[in-house]
């Protein structure tokens, strides 16, 4: 019973969450569809024909994710893959064969995942405001910094390695474009 | 020149053989690392072929495919856990007989059928080639569309969980492509004033947000590298060999099944390898022996998992239909230097086919004399932390979506479709019909362009010509699939009674 309750909270949770995704695909294909009457005829047919598609396909899903019981945009109809999936679990039980799950299935907590997103941010602030060539270095530390990773030999090496590819091979023999970042452009001028 | 003699003198140039050194270097050690397989690896390196002339660019592009899957079979014998989805099955006997004072014998027979499988899929391409190129000489503009169509349907039956998702998937991808200036028309749309929006989003910066920056941030929240278990490597690699010709029906079995399957669209070598290894199950002597170390486990599904690669790389040259995620990033990486994939691929670039045909098997060879010689070394990959890997992921993806077009937009594009992607996958939207959309959709779109301007009967005429209608009909049988099966389940009892 209390397991019953765990997986079906799990589940809204993740119903939820999927809530604040296909709204934004439903809006975005709305604006395009919206914007398609602004252009000619033959250069709309794709974008109309895909944004439909997209409106109608997300509209029903978002019924479903709002109104559960009405099982209108289900969607668990499986492709091929579905197939050949069941196929291969079908092996496993005849074979009995016990084998690691493909994904491990650890829960994230919304914390994480935030703390991750920030992560990636400032990335790309490094990369914008300092180009690739410093905005390496800055990446790598950020990441000890932000998940309290301390082997500094490892670090080192890798800061070495990374110098090696991109500033040696990337930049100097394949003659990537140069790239300061917003800050240290003028800086560099 | 004939096309094969250039395409074996492009080979045999010093640049390109150390290319594929290094393609093979990346495969192997893309296959090793936790959480990164050959689609990440190619999507990785896929910004730095751009500058790259179209062979030595392939060269690197087929050397990492050929290999990652070899790495993966490593850490699967040494460490239990496959490197990526597909070397599931290697473990099953592959770690038992490491267990056994066996890894090198094991470690022998994968090597073997590595390169056995690499030259059967390559022979398989030299066969099926000309019988593709004689069907494909009368496709046109309409057939052009269909199958970018085809193409779009059949990687969203890979999505398992959930066709239709897919199919969302893929028509937020084709939304997305349009946006930018018209391919044939030239008038620019959905760009919102923005310059760098004229020249439409780089399909470089998506492939690298959607599925490598996605997998990086992954990589964070799940913390996951491998802890080497402590198996000595001890047995011989010869024995191993040794076993594979001794078991040369099995290894042949295993082939045709891989064959078959590869072909088939939505069906990767992980499904290839389970198949083989049923088979042989059912098939060999003493089949209680399976799953407690027996040597032709590994042979069965190792084999199936190399030797699927004719399969998948036939549709995606001779018709521009990816059957697996790895064949979506190549087919990116070949409009990425302008080529159309398909027959336009096969009728003016067939040098370059036949390099793909020959790198294939030779960077087979290659990779299994390196992963041998440096087993001891590739073994320490393994322990690296995903804090270590993660930021070197999202430190190529940034750079490599600058360097396509030098616009600092790109790397914002690139951050974006990381978290867009990672939240597919969280919740079950696969990516890979997604970027497939953002590759064929500009396909799709000229195809629709050009084959109703140069007819009088309008949309029909993808119905009136025949190849096209048979591959309308492809496509309806993989998006009603569920109807398809229902029908085919209900007829099945009907006929016993």
């Amino acid at each position: 019973m209390e397991n019953n309750t765990i997986v079906s909270n799990k589940k809204a949770s993740k119903l939820n969450g999927e809530l604040v995704v296909v709204a934004a695909y439903f809006i975005f294909s709305g604006i395009i569809l919206i914007a398609c009457f602004g252009y000619e005829k033959e250069a709309i047919a794709v974008p109309v024909l895909c944004g439909s598609i997209g409106f109608v396909l997300s509209g029903m899903r978002l019924i479903y994710l709002l109104f559960p019981q009405l099982k209108l945009g289900e969607f668990k109809h499986g492709g091929l893959a579905a197939e050949f999936d069941s196929l291969k679990e079908g092996i496993q039980k005849d074979l009995h064969l016990r084998i690691p799950p493909e994904e491990t299935s650890k829960s994230k907590s919304s914390q994480e995942e935030i703390k991750a997103f920030i992560y990636l941010t400032v990335c790309f602030i490094s990369f914008l405001l300092f180009g690739y060539l410093v905005g390496t270095f800055l990446v790598i530390l950020a990441c000890c910094l932000f998940y309290n990773y301390k082997q500094w030999r490892v670090i080192l090496i890798s800061l070495i390695s990374l110098y090696l590819i991109i500033y040696v091979l990337l930049y100097k023999l394949l003659e990537a474009p140069a790239f300061y970042g917003l800050l240290l452009e003028p800086l560099m001028q | 020149m004939e096309p094969y003699v250039a395409a074996l003198k492009a080979i045999i140039q010093w640049q390109n053989i150390i290319i594929m050194l290094i393609g093979v270097l990346i495969g192997v050690i893309g296959g090793i690392l936790p959480g990164i397989g050959a689609v990440q690896t190619m999507a990785l390196l896929i910004p730095l072929t751009w500058k790259m002339d179209i062979l030595p660019a392939f060269i690197l592009l087929i050397s990492i495919y050929a290999t990652s899957k070899f790495g993966g079979s490593l850490t699967a014998i040494l460490f239990n856990i496959p490197g990526d989805n597909p070397n599931a099955v290697t473990l099953i006997d592959g770690f038992p007989m490491a267990k056994q004072g066996k890894a090198k014998t094991a470690i022998g027979a994968s090597a073997t059928v590595s390169i056995l499988g690499g030259l059967f899929s390559s022979l398989t391409l030299l066969f099926f080639m000309p019988f593709m190129y004689q069907l494909i000489l009368n496709f046109g503009p309409a057939e052009s569309f269909m199958l970018a169509l085809f193409g779009l349907s059949a990687i969203s039956a890979v999505s398992s969980k959930s066709i239709i998702k897919g199919i969302m998937s893929g028509a937020i991808g084709v939304t997305i492509a349009t946006i930018g200036y018209h391919p044939l028309i030239g008038s620019a749309r959905f760009t919102m004033g923005l310059l760098f929006l004229r020249d439409g989003i780089s399909m470089v910066s998506v492939v690298l947000g959607a599925l490598a920056m996605a997998e990086a941030i992954n990589l964070l929240l799940e913390k996951t590298s491998i802890v080497p278990e402590g198996v000595p490597l001890t047995g011989s690699y010869l024995e191993g060999a040794r076993e594979v010709f001794r078991n040369f029906g099995l290894f042949l079995r295993s082939c045709f099944i891989a064959l078959i399957i590869g072909i088939a669209p939505g069906a990767g070598s992980a499904t290839a390898g389970f198949v083989s290894y049923a088979s042989a199950t059912k098939t060999c002597k003493n089949p209680e022996k399976f799953g407690t170390g027996d040597v032709r486990g590994v042979i069965a599904g190792d084999t199936a998992l190399h030797a699927c690669a004719g399969g998948d790389l036939l549709p995606t040259i001779t018709m521009g239909i990816p059957g697996s995620g790895a064949m979506a990033i190549l087919l990116g990486g070949f409009l990425l230097h302008g080529i159309a994939p398909g027959p336009q691929l096969i009728k003016l670039h067939l040098d370059l086919v036949y390099l793909i045909i020959f790198v294939l098997f030779i960077a087979h060879c290659v990779s299994v004399l390196l992963s041998v010689f440096f087993s001891k070394g590739l073994e320490k990959l393994t322990t690296t932390r995903p804090e270590i890997i993660a930021p070197i992921i999202i430190i190529f993806c940034l750079i490599g979506s600058y360097v396509t077009r030098e616009y600092w937009q790109d790397m914002l594009i690139t951050t974006f479709f990381g978290i867009f992607g990672y939240y597919m996958r969280k919740f079950d939207y696969h990516p890979i019909p997604f970027v497939l959309g953002i590759i064929l959709g500009p396909i799709a779109e000229v195809g629709f362009f050009q084959a109703i301007s140069a007819t009088k009967y309008g949309a029909l005429i993808f119905f009136i010509r025949i190849p096209s209608l048979i591959i309308f009909l492809c496509t309806l049988i993989v998006v009603f699939w569920p109807v398809v099966e229902k029908i085919y389940k209900k007829s099945i009892p009907r006929k016993r009674y």
